[in-house]
């Protein structure tokens, strides 16, 4: 019975095709319509987040300092099994994990221009998210199988007037605060993407600008943390304090400077440098500090754009919810007659009810395909397309390209709220036509 | 004839009251979200308006060319220590110029610094603007709240604080600022180090729309102002280099610099020890020529913020400004407010035009909709319209007969929907949203933000309709006119 | 066997030999360090002069600052007025009881600064003025001797015996009769020539040699030196009021 219901069904659609293709073609646009814009939020949302994860290194980052037998403080990790231990307990909200060199204070030098930069020392073979937003306006980074390569922001790069495979020389102060000059090559030149110049920063062979920090082998000063989600990361912080503390010594900020002087902290975190303190310790003291307290106002802005998003997807849901429940009413007017004879042949009001859901429910799912092929399309055009950087979008764009990112269980979500929609707006004409009094509906003329 | 037309539509809509009823609450529900949609726009827009044009930027920034980022906030120059804003070139030309401008309505140049502040013990910290107060509240009107003292005047020394910088320093232990007490400025410039200036608060104020980056800001007297940044009067001449001291100057020749007579006498000369006596209060020796160097530069400015008269475009304002410049040969650029704006703008404004993008594809998506339904709606009727065809009616009465249907009931319903709309906009107006971070408060304008029903989203909206109306019953007249009589009946 | 002996006779002439060119020990090289700090640092008397510094810089070109200083090292005390040029004139910079204070001239007022500014714009740091202490810090590994233009000198390598120290190695000229160095190379840890310093002009104060002209060359920025003349040196005690805010007000009357 129910396959014949399912046959009926079918049927009414494609004996009313023109009304069929009009609602089918309503419900593809708004399906299309939230799967863009879905993707398109979430592309933007993974764009503004990698761009300025990227820009600072991750979400959640941990250093460390030592006490020299001088009394030297000494921006290292020396402990590395009780960080590695601590990182076991946060595993599971973990994605990535980057260690990093640093040079704070450093000079770049080409001939006889000098400017001041801040190198970090990466691991260009574990770090593809970094490769992947810097934008490179010369050379490129198949230069950097030389760990002498270095890729330098595009306003250092016009300061001192250097070019893609031209030697600099980059001094600095070691760990321990002796002055130290290394040889590097710029590999290639970044653009400036975001609008914060700020932290333009170059970014060099973490095992080189290792060792001429006075380093040793393996060694390295800084942890950063990809977390799966960004919103996870003060929790992870937390709970890998409190495991730190257990551990080893942790250097946990003022409660009364968190407000005034978080930034402050945060930018002391670029300066490094070496310091003499008073009252040494043994060991490992490491601090813990997240994105959140340098970039608060991207997380604001990536908050808008969800609720935006979520915003939108109701009000489009709605506006194809009451076409559909409209159209379904004339339907029911329409097909009152035939209804009628329906029932007077046997069929049950269940089976009527049934065969109006149906009907919508095939009706939707159709269109749900269509929708989501057309948004596939579209969404794969525009994000071939690539901008240029440093326009207005510039902070919107990953690596020059608006990303879109469709995902199965987003789609999934989409398609079964649609259904579950449809079925419950299609519910009220589908109860009312099976309600129908055989008589009346024989009767009735539209 | 259009007497019989009305008739038939205003009975063709009573007679199918439901279908009226459907696509009208569509309808009403599509110009609803519109005049909402459009009115926080709207009232958006004059947020923005407000926090940056009404606030600092004005509509025009004018700045030296070779300043790259136009930031008033300094953004640019705040992570290069070495570099300085550079000053606006030929500034008293580009002010007369500016004067005869019809299109110019008011304009001010002005000067950005960054101070340490010490209250007593206390230290904080402020940006500053500088200006000729009188000219800066002739283009800035009524933008900010006094909460005590008094406003600068014209030639007067003296800072008017933030509240925030006031707050900061408060919150830090510190102990009150009143007015009329005296606080010490610091700052560093490259032409005269460190100066330390001490100046009198005038007042404490608070900009009404602010953003967290105008809460930095402080204003200090251009006197002032110019003394920390070294913009002086007189420019420092070269060093003066004795004899001796050029000969060291370029590349060094160990042999010839070591190459006197072995030994001692060679290079040791004695010193006697009581070579006379010091007369230490006269060692900085002829003091006044130092003045010269205390005479700040009236012409000295960084930024020229521009208003223009009401309805002028402002890009085409900026093509004709540079292109003036360009002509002159004078190295200024003017910019776009927004560039002016800061980081925070930028990206508010992206998030705008987003916003936009959004709305309108609701819109796009509201029309296909109503379209769809009356087409539905038309089909439905096949059988009426035959017989209609069918007893003589022409095509064109059919066609008639249907538009003026559909715009009857997008008019009605598309008013209805406006009304609620106007309504809905004026109570959350009344009852305000207040923004939960930066850029939202960026984009209100304000940090609680009262949508305002704007006259021009109630038309364009209305206008949509009329346009919807119109375009909505094309394709289902096409679809009616399409009808065959006989077919029409016989399916019936 | 005669051969032999010849070859023993031959080594040991030899050894002699090197023996006699080594006149000098480490030990013996080491002391020299200590010569050359004791006579450097005034850390008994006061000391007064007129720092001219003159700095060339491929991007600012030449620059020239003048300083009055006044020292009294036991009690960590300086003051350090500008001179040069004239539109800091006046300024000040005085240390005393671990404050570090900067008079304007034109406010006619104080403020606090810190040692780590960096100090008058200069790349010289507030730091870089503590106490030298050559021996402490280094150990001399070789000894060589040489030429330098028409002096016969000792070349030392140095090399730090603890992180204190900006350079890891260096490389001192010293004159064999006073000991007085004439040249030093400062090396980074990996070896790298970083910067020369020149010393061709030396004065005898109450019995200690003092720098009148020195030559700092940046060997990695092109066209980068600082030159530094010492005119007006005095180890004279001076008046306590001389370290004193009331003295650079005065002063600057």
């Amino acid at each position: 019975m129910s396959s014949n219901i399912v046959k009926i069904a079918l049927r009414n659609i494609t004996r009313q095709k023109k009304r069929s293709i009009l609602l089918g073609s309503a419900i593809t646009f708004g399906v299309m319509i939230i799967i863009l814009l879905n993707s398109f939020t979430a592309g933007l949302t993974e764009t503004i987040q990698e761009n300025f994860t990227s820009l600072m290194g991750g979400h959640v980052y941990v250093n460390g300092t030592e006490v020299t037998s001088s009394g030297k403080v000494v921006h290292t990790i020396g402990d590395k099994a009780s960080l590695d231990k601590a990182l076991e307990k946060v595993q599971s909200d973990i994605k990535e994990i980057h260690v990093r060199t640093q040079a704070s204070q450093g000079e770049i030098i080409f001939g006889s221009k000098s400017t001041r930069m801040l190198m970090y020392g990466v691991d260009w073979e574990e770090e593809k998210l970094l490769k992947k937003t810097l934008i490179l306006k010369e050379g490129s980074f198949d230069a950097l199988f030389d760990p002498r390569a270095v890729i330098i922001p595009e306003t250092v790069a016009e300061k001192l007037g250097v070019k893609a495979g031209e030697s600099v020389l980059l001094r600095f102060d070691t760990v321990t605060g002796q002055r130290n000059v290394g040889d590097f090559v710029v590999g290639a030149v970044s653009k400036e993407t975001s609008g914060f110049s700020f932290v333009s920063a170059g970014y060099a062979d973490i095992t080189y600008l290792g060792t001429l920090l006075g380093l040793g082998e393996g060694e390295y000063q800084y942890v950063n943390l990809y977390l799966n989600d960004i919103h996870r990361m003060d929790a992870v912080a937390a709970e890998l304090t409190s495991e730190l503390k257990r551990l080893a010594l942790v250097d946990i900020p003022d409660e009364k400077d968190t407000e005034n002087n978080a930034h402050q902290k945060s930018m002391g975190f670029f300066m490094g440098g070496s310091t003499k303190t008073e009252d040494p310790w043994e060991g490992t003291k490491f601090s813990v500090s997240t994105l959140n307290d340098v970039m608060e106002p991207v997380l604001q802005m990536i908050n808008i754009l969800n609720a935006v998003a979520l915003t939108l997807f109701i009000i489009l849901l709605t506006i194809t919810m009451v076409g559909l429940l409209n159209t379904f009413r004339m339907v029911l007017i329409e097909r009152t007659r035939e209804i009628g004879t329906l029932r007077a042949i046997g069929m049950h009001k269940k089976d009527i009810r049934n065969i109006f859901l149906f009907e919508a429910l095939f009706l939707s799912l159709a269109g749900a395909l269509a929708g989501l092929v057309i948004a596939l399309i579209i969404s794969t055009g525009v994000g071939a397309i690539a901008f240029k950087p440093e326009s207005s979008l510039g902070f919107f764009l990953l690596n020059r390209h608006l990303l879109f990112i469709t995902t199965f269980p987003g789609v999934m979500k989409v398609v079964v709220i649609l259904s579950g929609m449809t079925l419950i707006s299609v519910y009220l004409p589908a109860r009312k036509a099976a309600q129908l009094k055989v008589a009346d509906a024989l009767r009735t003329q539209y | 004839m259009d007497n019989v037309l009305l008739k038939i539509a205003y009975r063709n809509i009573w007679k199918h009251k439901t279908k009226t009823m459907i696509i009208g609450i569509l309808i009403a529900l599509g110009i609803l979200l519109l005049v909402v949609g459009n009115s926080f726009m709207d009232s958006a827009a004059a947020g923005l308006r407000k926090t940056y044009i009404e606030n600092f930027t004005g509509d025009i920034v004018i700045t030296s060319s070779d300043l790259k980022n136009p930031s008033m906030f300094m953004d640019g120059i705040m992570s290069d220590p070495d570099s300085a804003i550079p000053l606006i070139p030929n500034e008293p030309e580009i002010e007369s110029y500016l004067a005869e401008q019809k299109f110019v309505d008011a304009f001010n140049p002005q000067i950005a610094g960054a101070v340490g502040i010490r209250h007593g013990d206390d230290q904080g910290f402020s940006l500053i603007f500088s200006f000729n107060p009188e000219r800066y509240q002739g283009v800035f009107k009524n933008n900010i709240d006094l909460i005590k003292g008094s406003f600068l005047k014209e030639g007067e020394e003296g800072i008017v604080l933030s509240s925030d910088t006031v707050k900061r320093i408060v919150d830090d232990g510190g102990a009150e600022i009143k007015v009329g007490d005296k606080i010490l400025l610091t700052g560093i410039n490259n032409l005269t180090g460190t100066k330390i200036r001490e100046v009198p608060v005038k007042g404490i104020f608070r900009f009404k729309n602010d953003s967290p980056q105008l809460r930095l800001l402080s204003f200090l007297d251009l006197t002032n102002m110019r003394i920390i940044n070294g913009m002086l009067k007189n420019k420092v001449s070269e060093a003066n280099l004795s004899q001796n001291e050029k000969q060291l100057l370029g590349q060094i020749d160990e042999n010839s610099l070591f190459g006197d007579e072995e030994g001692d006498s060679g290079i040791v000369s004695d010193t006697s020890e009581d070579a006379g006596t010091i007369d230490y209060l006269s060692i900085l020796g002829d003091t006044s020529k130092r003045e010269l160097y205390r005479e700040t530069d009236p012409d000295s400015w960084q930024y020229m913020v521009v208003k223009l008269a009401p309805g002028v475009n402002p890009s085409r304002a900026i093509k004709t400004m540079n292109s003036w410049f360009n002509e002159h040969g004078i190295d200024a650029k003017a910019h776009s407010w927004l560039e002016g704006a800061g980081a925070i703008a930028k990206m508010s404004n992206t998030l705008k035009i987003v916003f936009n993008i959004l709305i309108l594809i609701i819109a796009v998506v509201g029309v296909i909709i109503i379209m769809n339904t009356l087409v539905i709606s038309v089909t439905e009727r096949i059988g009426e319209i035959g017989t209609m065809r069918a007893i003589g009616a022409r095509k064109s009465f059919v066609r008639s007969m249907i538009t003026l249907e559909t715009l009857m009931i997008t008019l009605i319903f598309g008013l209805i929907g406006a009304a609620a709309g106007i309504i809905i906009t004026a109570v959350l107006g009344k009852v305000g949203f207040t923004a939960s971070n930066d850029f939202l408060q960026v984009l209100m304008g304000g940090k609680v933000f009262h949508p305002v029903v704007s006259v021009s989203a109630v038309i364009l909206s209305l206008i949509i309709v009329g346009g919807i109306g119109i375009f909505a019953s094309l394709y289902p007249v096409s679809v009616a006119l399409k009808i065959s009589p006989v077919k029409a009946m016989g399916e019936n | 066997m005669r051969k032999k002996a010849l070859h023993i006779l031959f080594t040991l002439l030899l050894m002699a030999g090197t023996a006699g060119l080594n006149a000098l020990t480490l030990d013996e090289a080491h002391d020299i360090l200590n010569t050359i700090d004791e006579s450097r640092n005034l850390t008994t008397t006061d000391f007064s002069a007129v720092m001219t510094m003159i700095s060339e810089d491929p991007d600012k070109g030449v620059e020239k600052m003048k300083v009055q200083q006044f020292r009294r090292d036991d009690k960590d005390m300086f003051l350090m007025l500008f001179l040069e040029p004239e539109s800091k004139k006046g300024q000040g910079y005085l240390r005393v009881d671990d404050n570090l204070w900067f008079y304007d001239p034109e406010s006619r007022k104080f403020n606090h600064t810190s040692m780590k500014d960096s100090f008058g714009g200069t790349d010289a740091k507030h730091s870089d003025f503590r106490v030298l202490s050559l021996a402490e810090d280094y150990k001399v590994t070789t000894i060589t001797e040489g030429k330098l233009g028409k002096f016969s000198v000792y070349i030392l390598d140095l090399e730090a015996l603890n992180d204190e120290v900006t350079y890891p190695k260096e490389k001192l000229w010293i004159t064999k009769d006073t000991n007085l160095v004439l040249k030093s190379e400062d090396y980074s840890g990996t070896g790298r020539l970083m910067r020369t310093s020149l010393y061709p002009k030396y004065t005898k104060v109450s019995g200690k040699y003092i720098p009148t002209v020195m030559i700092f060359i940046d060997d990695l920025i092109e066209g980068k030196k600082t030159q530094i003349s010492m005119t007006n040196i005095s180890t004279k005690t001076l008046p306590d009021t001389i370290f004193t805010k009331s003295y650079v007000e005065r002063v600057n009357r």
